[in-house]
């Protein structure tokens, strides 16, 4: 047991007292456990036993292209606020001008980056929010990531920048900059000013338009076929500037997007010893695969003709010869293997400019056109990328480090995951890759499971259904039931059976490509990082104008942002204190765990020293850390069983708002046997803190039935549920010679699914008809009705709060109405002896 | 343009219909006409000396239809209330309903007197989306052109353009007409009024000892007073006192958080009660969403309020949104002066509010 003896101001004097067996072996709070890289005043809260510090690792703003085209106008700093507990403002935007003039007055400077100002009400100025959004109080974050899309930083500012600074001539502009006719939208008038080279480019000109005209979009899909999704990507051509694929304009104007972002970032952070606030200066690497044309097919088209040896379905329809892409052999013909990832810098000593998908792209195999042949489907090249120019510390970046999180795997195709094709490759992977994202907006990842085939994916776990997208591909056709198939599907689409690949990897070769702890996160395109509450998300949606207020495409099923997408997903790090390095180190050695967006706090220890009466006493966190390894840990070789101990107390809420209990703990053990077959089995977590009390659903066992229920109506719990659960397991199955991993999943008791709060504040009330007949027949007059044909010549009339279509989309019953929110730790490894010093 | 020549389009066909749901001035004048129609507006509705925009030359007062509600409209109101809460509204209830119904109807009708969904951009998206719904081809036509044959055809008579142009029209109420500038005397007594949530908190370092309700079912309590009593007469130390308690995931011990950091964690009714202990000793067991704590409160470091400089920003924030909701309640008790509600039925109306026009219906 460790206690803090005195403080003086910024340092600490511990002194130990040794309970039992205890040697708190870590916590040695005068020289901390991670390194410090930064000029900073150590964190007055500092604790050696680490605190749950909850944090943002994946959201977008106005500086992504896709957010801005979707009228998002917060930008950064609009981010780091909201997470820090203020109000930011989102779409729709009143646009006050042709009620109040005048005009603002034009800046003292021409701006470099697209500002995108906005107010909030009742200020007035050209876009007022429509609607606002602020965390509850004390549900602010402590820490955040934003992550911009890296490929179209410069793009975007270049197309979607918004004049401002009147002038007559190129010399009065920055930089990148000249002086253009800008006509402006309103009136028609046209005046110069001061704008990116390549404003008036007939793509940019489209985009504008198009954001204006509210048309499909057509400009940004052009420019991701080409940057994002194209086998050998390049720039558009508005990025040249003195010759023709140079993409100079587009790479200097990133450059200023990608200082601003670091300008915004150091902003947020707090350098003081309060230490309320961690920002990390992060973006997204978008690559998507379409891998290869129909034409390539002899030699390598489509990856998953290499892994099937079946040609794509839409190259044997193809005419021979036929130049289109032969993007998909899945049922739809469309979309892309989604291998976006979210690379994170320890510190402000980061890269002059991203590596994105230009740079680097995903690997395209040897096809006739792949120009840059890495393994198809590898993040090598960025990964190589990542570590040489910045991990590797050289010369011009001696405090720089990173760390890459693949997302949503679920949409990849099965091609995130596909087996490395060489140890370097493998290597790469492991060192740089510590982390996936478990959980988004855009689903769960973690594993699949249908009752109409249990099994398939190798999970025989029905909560594996949970929050489980129709989508194969990010931009793909919602897939009907019948093939939602594990071919259409592939199992490497998904975290746990990709773990099992992982030490099955291991386990013959000597490192493990796949050693992924987890976190949560949104892929919010708002601007509000940990904007994760279903009410929240009824209310608010997360890809702006694409809002619940305008549009009904919210509650389309067959929307790729629709109704199956959720509240999206947080990042829990333990560390000792609030700072980048310390949040740093704790991503770096996995110890985080995911929720579903709801804040529980879970701690998870395991080895086979870790005492069994571990729940029976107050000082869990000493003795894990003192016993075992936290989660993220690898445990060496040892011939006796490992104990796993669990203790998970349920997410507080805040005022008003009580948060929900808990439902049960389960353990997950993945393992390779000696033939190589993969296996995974979910154990219910018994009690063993006294070995009398259940702990394990008890709830179920309630007089009154279903005790894990919800009132839909109110969105209260009906059900008992534990305020926080404690319990040592040992597994019964343990074989020393067995790679093997083992990840905590708590769940919570149901509570109201988004979509339910969002039918509720309509007052959509499915177990009553949707409307009443408006007639003057009175033998019909007043009857309930679902259309007009029930009501005798008269009107089916639905109540003024909603309409016809949500009252039936709210009752399809085509997702469910409650959801159990959850957590799920980074695993625990346990790497036999056997396995050290292999290949 | 399209937009609103299709509007005055419909607009005639609706005066035909006499209802004369818009007013709507086509041609070179449309530019000004939003600002003169909010400047009529203000001085048709200011009653408030002081008010610069109520002029003693007002304009006078276009009369408004008034808001009618015949027994149907009345009645599917009901249902809707019926529909919702599975029983038929109180007096007061449906008072209360007339009355909301009859606030919306009059943000929507001034929403278009304004003409405040010319150009708006969401209402436009929406109308769009109806057409597409319905199945209209495009054949060739701008989306100007797609916007005014919606409008042509009545979709924007339409809840979510309804739900739209009500919130545009509380903004246009919120807006402060006088414009008075926000000086430091004002923000001063803004930080006197607020000066609790603008403090800079507190922070505290405390030890605490845990008991799990969940874990000790109905003993848990005495097992709590019992421990906090040993630990007041030292019968127990802390690592004694932690050996007999049991497991949390949170942090023990807390070092010099402040309060709201104290509640994001245990809650904010252990935080409140942190808040009220005195340095030094061992609380009686205190509860939270987890179950009992024994507390002892290590260090704490006062709170200070900030200079109107330090929370500048802040404080006009506040100033702005207090000018804000009274400019809204004043605004719509204007409105309510401006129209005249007629029930249909026996019921009396709500004080000077009433019902909800039927929706129209082609």
């Amino acid at each position: 047991m460790l206690r803090i003896g005195s403080r003086t101001a910024g340092s600490f004097i511990v002194s130990f007292t040794v309970v039992g067996v205890l040697v708190a072996r870590l916590a040695i709070a005068a020289s901390p456990p991670f390194e410090r890289t930064e000029d900073r005043s150590p964190c007055a809260h500092y604790d050696p036993l680490r605190q749950p510090l909850f944090g943002e690792t994946h959201l977008h703003t106005a500086y992504s292209f896709d957010a801005a085209i979707l009228d998002t106008r917060n930008t950064p700093a609009d981010a780091y606020r909201y997470a820090k507990g203020g109000v930011v403002g989102l779409p729709p935007w009143t646009d006050t001008r042709e009620q109040f003039a005048p005009e603002p007055p034009p800046p003292t400077s021409p701006p470099e980056v697209a500002q995108y100002p906005y107010c909030l009400p009742p200020a007035r100025c050209e876009f007022t929010a429509s609607r606002a959004a602020q965390l509850p109080e004390g549900r602010a974050l402590d820490w955040a990531a934003i992550t911009d899309h890296a490929e179209q930083l410069g793009e975007a500012n270049i197309c979607l920048f918004e004049p401002t600074f009147p002038c007559t001539s190129d010399a009065q502009c920055p930089t990148g900059q000249e002086c253009g006719t800008v006509i402006q939208q309103r009136t028609g008038a046209s005046s110069t000013m001061c704008t990116p080279k390549g404003y008036s480019s007939p793509l940019c000109t489209l985009a504008r338009e198009e954001l204006t005209r509210l048309t499909s979009g057509i400009a940004a899909v052009t420019i991701a076929a080409i940057e994002n999704g194209a086998e050998n990507p390049s720039r558009v051509d508005y990025c040249d500037a003195t010759r023709a694929g140079d993409g100079a304009r587009c790479l200097q104007q990133a450059g200023q997007v990608w200082q601003q972002i670091q300008n915004d970032a150091e902003a947020a952070y707090d350098r003081t010893s309060a230490c309320t606030f961690t920002s990390f200066i992060a973006y997204e690497y978008t690559a998507m695969m379409s891998a290869g044309r129909c034409e390539d097919a002899p030699t390598l088209p489509c990856w998953d003709q290499l892994n099937t040896g079946q040609p794509s379905a839409d190259c044997t329809a193809a005419p021979p010869g036929a130049s289109q892409a032969c993007t998909s052999d899945y049922p739809g013909n469309s979309g892309y293997d989604n291998m976006h990832r979210n690379v994170i810098f320890r510190n402000d000593d980061v890269l002059a400019l991203p590596i994105s998908n230009v740079e680097a792209p995903v690997g395209c195999g040897n096809g006739a056109d792949c120009t840059r042949p890495y393994p198809i489907g590898s993040p090598q090249q960025l990964l190589d990328d990542l570590r040489a120019r910045c991990k590797a510390r050289p010369a011009e970046h001696p405090r720089c480090d990173v760390l890459s999180i693949p997302h949503n795997s679920n949409l990849s195709g099965g091609a995130m995951f596909l087996t490395p094709e060489s140890l370097d490759e493998a290597r790469v992977r492991s060192e740089m890759e510590p982390l996936v994202e478990m959980m988004q907006i855009k689903g769960s990842s973690e594993c699949r499971f249908m009752a109409s085939m249990p099994g398939a994916w190798n999970a025989t776990d029905e909560e594996c259904s949970f929050e489980n997208e129709s989508f194969n591909r990010l931009g793909g056709e919602w897939l009907a039931p019948e093939d939602r198939t594990p071919e259409n599907l592939p199992p490497a689409s998904y975290v746990r059976n990709t773990l099992e690949n992982g030490i099955a990897y291991d386990a013959q070769h000597g490192v493990n490509p796949f050693q992924l702890g987890f976190v949560g996160g949104l892929d919010n395109h708002n601007g509000t990082p940990g904007h994760s509450e279903e009410v929240d998300y009824a209310r608010h949606g997360a890809h702006g104008d694409q809002s619940f207020a305008v549009s009904a495409q919210i509650l389309n099923e067959k929307y790729y942002l629709g109704l199956e997408t959720n509240g999206g997903g947080l990042t829990v790090a333990w560390a000792e204190e609030n700072s980048r390095d310390s949040i740093f180190a704790a991503l770096a050695r996995r110890e985080t765990y995911a929720t579903s967006g709801t804040r529980p706090t879970v701690r998870f220890f395991g080895g086979p020293d870790v005492p069994a009466d571990m729940c029976g006493r107050g000082d869990f966190a000493a003795r894990g850390y003192a016993s075992g390894v936290p989660m993220g840990g690898t445990l060496a070789h040892s011939t006796a069983s490992p104990r796993f101990a669990v203790s998970a107390a349920m997410d507080p809420g805040w005022p008003n708002h009580p948060g929900t209990k808990l439902d049960r703990v389960q353990i997950i053990k993945g393992w390779v046997d000696a033939g190589g077959a993969t296996h995974e089995q979910v154990f219910d977590v018994p009690a063993t803190g006294d070995g009398t009390k259940p702990i394990v659903r008890d709830t179920r066992a309630l007089p009154g039935g279903d005790a894990a229920a919800v009132d839909l109506r109110t969105c209260r719990p009906t059900g008992v549920g534990r305020a926080t659960l404690c319990g040592v397991w040992q597994d019964p199955q343990f074989d020393p010679a067995q790679h093997a991993f083992y990840y905590a999943r708590v769940l919570e008791q149901p509570s109201c699914r988004w979509n339910q709060q969002y039918c509720n504040a309509r007052g959509v009330d499915c177990s009553r008809p949707a409307g009443t007949c408006g007639s003057t027949d009175p033998a019909f007059n007043g009857r309930g009705c679902s259309g007009d044909a029930e009501c005798g010549g008269g009107v089916c009339e639905t109540p003024l709060s909603y309409t016809r279509w949500e009252y039936q989309q709210c009752c399809s019953g085509l997702v469910p109405s409650t959801v159990q929110q959850r957590a799920w730790t980074s695993p625990i490894w346990y790497r036999p002896s056997n396995a050290e010093g292999a290949s | 343009m399209s937009l609103a020549s299709g509007r005055a389009t419909i607009s005639r066909r609706r005066a035909l219909r006499a209802e004369p749901l818009l007013h709507l001035i086509a041609g070179g004048a449309l530019l000004f006409a939003a600002s003169a129609a909010l400047d009529a507006w203000r001085d048709r509705t200011s009653s408030h000396a002081g008010d610069p925009l109520s002029s003693p030359t007002a304009r006078g007062s276009a009369p408004r239809a008034p808001i009618a509600i015949d027994a149907a409209a009345a009645s599917a109101l009901e249902r809707g209330f019926v529909a919702r809460w599975g029983r038929p509204p109180e007096p007061a209830e449906r008072r209360a309903l007339l009355g909301e119904a009859a606030q919306d109807e009059m943000l929507y009708r001034e929403a278009r007197l304004l003409q405040l969904d010319r150009h708006d951009a969401s209402v436009r998206r929406r109308l769009l989306e109806l057409l597409r719904a319905l199945g209209e081809p495009r054949a060739g036509r701008d989306d100007d052109q797609l916007v005014a044959a919606a409008v042509e055809l009545g979709l924007d008579d339409d809840v979510i353009v309804r739900r739209l142009l009500m919130e545009k029209m509380r903004l246009v109420l919120q807006q402060d007409a006088a414009g008075t500038p926000i000086d430091d005397a004002l923000l001063a007594d803004a930080l006197a009024r607020h000066r609790s949530e603008l403090v800079q908190p507190e922070s505290v370092s405390l030890e605490q000892v845990f008991i799990s309700t969940d874990r000790r079912g109905d003993a848990a309590a005495a097992d709590a007073h019992r421990i906090a009593a040993a630990l007041r007469s030292g019968a127990l130390d802390l690592d004694a006192a932690t050996g007999r308690s049991d497991a949390l995931p949170l942090p023990g011990d807390v070092r010099l958080q402040p309060q709201l950091k104290l509640q994001a964690r245990f809650g904010k009714e252990f935080a409140d009660a942190v808040q009220a202990l005195p340095p030094g000793t061992w609380s009686e067991p205190i509860a939270s969403p987890f179950g009992l704590h024994v507390v002892r409160v290590v260090e704490r470091r006062a709170a200070r309020t900030p200079t109107v400089d330090e929370a500048r920003a802040t404080l006009v924030e506040i100033v702005r949104r207090e000018r804000a909701r009274a400019n809204l309640a004043r605004g719509l008790a204007r409105l309510r002066e401006l129209y005249e509600v007629r029930v249909a039925d026996a019921a009396p109306p709500a004080a000077g509010a009433t019902l909800l026009a039927s929706r129209e219906r082609p």
